[in-house]
């Protein structure tokens, strides 16, 4: 099986730290590149966290990054959320400074040249804010046909939201460019809310990860993951009342991006809630009996958790 | 029997409430409070009187409230592919009505009587909540001197039925919404996630008719209507919705529906949230519950209760 060439686009981040680890070692992915912006945390230490893992698993040679938005479209940044990634954004795990540096090209100018390179054969998969993409779609419309997939880690359907009763994080941190993307007529993945609470990863799991991982070289790697998703566990437990497990939002969406069979999908239009204090970032279909013909996006409503999690671990332990 | 104001933009489902209230031995009608909503203000007062005339209790005074919303221009069209031009389904045309209503304002009714029988009086309000925000405007006590508040509106987990997202009621005056969910009321929301599933059907009618009399007819052939409307708008739904009437059956047996206390907020600025009744669902909700919100229903049950009484 071919693997699946993806450019991923983070905002590194605990959970985005976990999609990226995922994706580089991964059988099934081939990373073209990581693009950076502001989210979880701002758009410079982003990117110094994904140079850092990269790496700490050996592989910063082969993939590039490249740093995109430091803002929302029309908005201003709201600031880091410490009080779920830690201070540097990786559960205040000290990786070391990188060596490395990112290109000296735009994220979006570096997805827009790395489509056209490869007409219909990158599949995007964006686990922050839609900025990157949509400034890029702005620049060059074209790209939206030339993609061959969006997998998204962002909104929710029939589950509430975590930043808002009704909002997601990565579409209310910059529902303008959620609003751009969602109506560029790309193909559209949604990995939302309604499959990522539920594709949980609990302490029992990161000790089978320790087994399968034992051998000295992968104890780097196991030492990092070990430390971010303890501060991770922790987290949750304050501030979203999970005990003992948390949501594997980012690599999920990089899971279904090689696995499309991991999840079970409906077709909706998805349109995107630009105004509102209370409603700002929703993801909202309409699912009255009588649906609209048009539809952008297949949203993902279910997911194999246990086969996924057992994925997970194994590519983490390769 | 409990004291009940009933506050109603009758239309059909209203129709059938008001039916539901007058023959329920458990409630005492003290009044009908009227507004614009499914149909004009003026129509919704018209039928209110036409329909107490039906079920030969003229003995409820009628009070005409609202004509527009708070702070909206008023509506230019109204739902009279649901409705009927006439507001029931075409049954009544211009008929005028023998009695008149009250020289008082609806809000006006509702504060005083509140304030004349403290903790005694249950308000239900199946149209647009704009009457029921202007009351609560005039007499800041609400809170402390109304027994509880049940409307008919807004939608948690169902979709909306006038858009996506939102109920006609809330949609129809979404500030007066916010104003009655803030008040401090004791209020319990019977939504289109309960009403949805109470379905009258068309084989119901016949019953209806066989009475003989002009209000079996008039309810019969009003309900034909609206069910026209819900088959069009709902392929294969079977029948119509009970919603203003579930509302009338939760202040006679508050077990009809179960219910569950929660944050709920009322979107007054949305392009595509407007009307939404935004509900905190999350593990650790944001504010405090300030509804009582119905998610389930025993719809065979409350039917039976309806059918009983309206049949």
């Amino acid at each position: 099986m071919e693997p699946v060439k993806i450019i991923l686009d983070v905002d590194t981040g605990i959970d985005d730290a976990l999609a990226i680890l995922y994706a580089l070692k991964s059988d099934r992915l081939q990373v073209e590149g990581i693009t950076t912006g502001f989210g979880n945390v701002s758009a410079e230490v982003a990117t110094r966290n994904t140079l850092a893992v990269l790496e700490l698993v050996g592989l910063a040679d082969r993939v590039p990054v490249a740093m995109g938005a430091s803002a929302p479209l029309f908005r201003p940044w709201d600031g880091p959320v410490p009080w779920i990634h830690g201070e540097n954004g990786l559960g205040n795990y000290p990786l070391p400074e990188p060596k490395g540096q990112p290109l000296a090209e735009f994220a979006p100018d570096f997805l827009i040249r790395k489509i056209h390179e490869q007409p219909g054969e990158l599949t995007l998969v964006f686990v922050g804010r839609l900025t990157n993409l949509a400034i890029a779609l702005a620049k060059d419309p074209s790209i939206a046909g030339k993609v061959k997939k969006l997998v998204l880690m962002g909104g929710a359907l029939r589950v509430p939201g975590n930043v808002t009763p009704v909002s997601e994080a990565n579409i209310w941190g910059d529902p303008e460019a959620a609003h751009r993307v969602f109506e560029s007529g790309m193909p559209i993945t949604m990995v939302g809310l309604d499959v990522t609470m539920k594709a949980t990863l609990t302490r029992d799991d990161v000790r089978k990860l320790k087994e399968m991982a034992a051998a000295p070289e992968k104890q780097p790697l196991v030492r990092f993951a070990e430390g971010i998703l303890d501060f991770y566990f922790e987290a949750y437990e304050k501030h979203n009342g999970m005990r003992g497990s948390f949501p594997l939002h980012d690599p999920l969406a990089a899971a279904v991006a090689e696995d499309a069979s991991l999840v079970a999908t409906e077709r909706h239009y998805i349109r995107i809630e630009t105004k509102g204090r209370l409603s700002v970032g929703a993801t909202l279909a309409d699912m009255r009996r009588i649906r609209p013909k048009e539809t952008n996006a297949d949203v993902c409503v279910q997911v194999d958790r246990d086969r996924f999690v057992a994925r997970f671990l194994h590519v983490l332990a390769r | 029997m409990k004291p009940i104001i009933l506050d109603v933009d009758t239309g059909v489902d209203d129709a059938m409430a008001i039916a539901y209230a007058a023959r329920s031995p458990e409630l005492k009608l003290v009044g009908l409070t009227t507004l614009f909503g499914n149909i004009p203000a003026a129509i919704a007062a018209r039928n209110s009187l036409l329909m107490l005339e039906l079920l030969e209790r003229e003995d409820v005074p009628v009070f005409a409230g609202a004509e527009k919303p708070l702070f909206r221009p008023g509506k230019e069209t109204y739902a009279e592919m649901v409705h009927g031009d006439d507001g029931l389904g075409n049954t009544v045309g211009q008929t005028a009505p023998k009695g008149k209503v009250a020289d008082m304002p609806a809000a006006r009714f509702i504060a005083d009587q509140v304030r004349r029988m403290p903790g005694e009086v249950t308000i239900i309000a199946v149209g647009p909540l704009t009457n029921l925000a202007t009351a609560v405007l005039m007499e800041p006590e609400m809170p402390r001197l109304v027994k509880e508040v049940i409307i008919m509106g807004g939608a948690v987990d169902a979709p909306g039925n006038v858009t996506p997202h939102a109920e006609a009621n809330i949609y129809n005056d979404p500030e007066a919404a916010e104003i009655v969910f803030r008040s401090g009321m004791p209020i319990t929301m019977v939504g289109l996630d309960v009403t949805m599933r109470t379905l009258l059907a068309r084989s119901h009618l016949a019953k209806w008719r066989a009475k003989g009399t002009r209000l079996g007819q008039v309810l019969a052939d009003a309900a034909d209507f609206y069910m026209d409307f819900y088959e069009t708008s709902n392929p294969g739904i079977g029948g119509c919705p009970l919603h203003d009437p579930l509302a009338v059956g939760m202040a006679i047996d508050s077990s009809f529906c179960k219910t569950e206390k929660l944050p709920v907020e009322v979107d007054t600025e949305g392009i595509l949230s407007t009307g939404r009744t935004i509900c905190d669902r999350r593990a650790m909700p944001a504010k405090p519950p300030n509804v009582n919100v119905c998610l389930e229903v025993d719809a065979d049950r409350f039917l039976a209760h309806f059918l009983s009484r309206v049949g």
